[in-house]
């Protein structure tokens, strides 16, 4: 609620607002304060730095973690990989994508045992290989440590010593992901993806690492994933997207908000009743004049200042 | 309200370098000499109310001054390249400016819009500009996931992947993102969100020039 029209006179005092004179503006504060700022930026960027952890190669992990690597062909093979959920940005099927195409591809290199082991897969039925490639990921699963992840998506690697040792029905399952991980860690398997879609190359070789379990186990302990508050923070890095404190705690506490469609929901609803509710709805609406914290922020004359008026104000503003 | 109301002349004689130094002082009157000048002139009009001469309304222009060095530093970044910025320490420097700038960015927009509510300046015909002030806000919380995707370093391999599994396979998002495509989101981040952004910056920096400062609660 606006009383008077905005008058270039002197303070009357009769109210507990503001003088709503024009007056000359403080212009000269921009320069200083835009100076101070970029100054304290150059020096936080000197000092800080900013987050630059370096890439994942296809190669690295591989020679790192072994064992997540043949979990991770397997997985493809039988359907339960991370990029089966994401066959959008995969446009493809991954146990082609990742495991048969690439062996197909360097047969002439791996010999004729892995040859016959492709052409034995590929001559199966669905149901035969789907059989092999499962049993094997179960058989693995035999050799996996228990709740070394952590987080409740921390998902562990089998151990890469023990893989010799199974026995099953597992087909020419485990020649497939041998010669596979001999690809990755030779730094070939990440070639064959980044020749494969040239202008996108990083694509394929990012959505392969996320299939092994260890980029998932490095979030993890760095405290990078959903219920870690994951959202507001950096790898290596003490300050993180503070102002995804609202999404975060959506996602973290509100019921549904884990899933994909309930962050989403949460977050609409929250985005309208900022832009529409804050300023129209009555109860709301008027929460600012009730509080009175506008007395922060107005500026009052101090004692004895003169408010001398603007020549010509007035005319532009209501 | 007309002008000429003291005796000193009309307006421009009141802008003018000696009018200006017999009233705030030589350093101050150097300091705002550029809000007299050229684009300036037009910009920020000629006074404002006696209230609003306070640094919680100059938030606004602040955070309109780091997204204008946003803008200058990405340019430059997506110019020079990945490489450039993961790897060069000149690079490494100017990336860290970006990121500090963004962090100045939020903070100063945060800072704005409690001073916007506090003052309950969305009253009447402003909320249309709360609006436009509010979906840029949004916007910079996209283009700030955009932004992390598009860094290239361990952390936008992870997210994209991570981000990609809960949100983007979303039904609604019609696999309009492929958030593990580097190039995808480096174009989104440096070509799509910021011109989007940048039309409504200043729109809503037209609308405030045209309505004028809202009246205190
Ligand atoms: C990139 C983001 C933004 C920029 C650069 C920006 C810039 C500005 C500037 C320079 C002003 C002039 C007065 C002042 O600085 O206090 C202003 C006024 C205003 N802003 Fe923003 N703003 C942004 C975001 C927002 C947001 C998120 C909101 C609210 C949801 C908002 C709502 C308003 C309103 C309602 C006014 C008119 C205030 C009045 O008449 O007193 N702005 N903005």
């Amino acid at each position: 609620m606006t009383s008077q029209p905005a008058m270039a006179s002197e303070r009357t005092g009769e109210t507990s607002g503001p003088p709503e004179t024009h007056v000359r503006h403080a212009f000269w504060k921009y320069p200083l304060i835009a100076a101070a700022i970029l100054v304290v930026i150059v020096v936080v960027a000197l000092v800080a730095g900013s987050p630059n952890w370096p890439r994942d190669s296809i190669a690295t992990v591989a020679k790192q973690d072994p064992g997540g690597s043949v979990l991770a062909f397997t997985q493809e093979l039988d359907g339960t990989s991370s990029s089966w959920g994401n066959t959008g940005e995969v446009n493809s099927r991954p146990d082609q994508l990742f495991v048969l195409g690439p062996l197909t591809a360097y047969e002439p290199l791996l010999g004729a045992p892995v040859s016959a082991a492709v052409a034995m897969y590929e001559q199966a039925s669905d149901a035969q290989r789907q059989a092999w490639a499962s049993a094997y990921d179960d058989a693995l699963g035999t050799i996996t440590p228990e709740g070394s992840g952590g987080g409740m998506e921390g998902a562990a690697s089998p151990d890469y010593s023990k893989v010799g040792t199974l026995t099953g029905d597992f087909g020419p399952v485990p020649a497939l992901t041998a010669a596979s991980l001999q690809l990755a860690q030779g730094g070939y398997l990440q070639m064959y993806l980044t020749a494969l879609r040239p202008g996108h190359s990083l694509h394929l070789t990012t959505i392969w690492l996320y299939d092994e379990p260890a980029m998932l186990n490095t979030a993890v302990d760095q405290g990078l994933t959903d219920d870690q508050w994951g959202m507001m923070k950096e790898r290596g890095f003490a300050v993180g997207p503070w102002y995804l404190a609202l999404p975060a705690v959506i996602h973290v506490l509100l019921p549904g908000g884990a899933t994909g469609i309930g962050f989403t929901l949460w977050n609409l609803g929250f985005a309208l009743l900022f832009l529409f509710a804050v300023p129209l709805v009555p109860g709301l609406r008027g929460l600012p004049k009730r509080l009175r914290l506008y007395r922060l922020v107005y500026r009052y004359p101090l004692r004895d200042e003169r408010v001398t008026p603007y020549p010509g104000a007035g005319e532009e503003a209501r | 309200m007309d002008g000429n109301m003291t005796v000193s002349g009309s307006a421009t004689d009141q802008d003018s370098y000696k009018a200006r130094v017999a009233e705030h002082g030589r350093l101050r009157s150097l300091l705002e000499s550029f809000a007299y000048s050229g684009p300036y002139r037009a910009m920020f009009k000629r006074a404002a109310p006696f209230y609003a001469e306070s640094y919680w309304y100059c938030m606004g222009g602040i955070t309109f001054l780091m997204f204008v060095y946003l803008t200058v530093s990405g340019i430059l970044l997506a110019w020079l390249g990945p490489f450039w910025w993961l790897t060069d320490p000149v690079g490494q420097f100017l990336k860290a400016t970006h990121y500090w700038s963004a962090q100045a960015f939020f903070f100063f927009l945060v800072l704005h819009l409690v001073r916007v509510w506090a003052t309950g300046s969305y009253r009447g015909r402003r909320w249309v500009n709360w609006l436009i002030g509010g979906t840029t806000l949004l916007l910079a919380l996209g283009e700030n996931l955009f932004g992390l995707l598009a860094r290239g370093d361990w952390e936008s391999q992870f997210v994209s992947m991570h981000s990609d599994n809960m949100l983007f396979i979303q039904p609604f998002f019609l696999n309009l993102f492929k958030p593990g495509d580097f190039t995808t989101d480096l174009a989104i981040h440096v070509a799509v969100i910021p011109v989007v952004m940048f039309g409504l910056i200043l729109a809503h920096l037209t609308l405030v020039r045209l309505q004028g400062i809202a009246r205190p609660l």
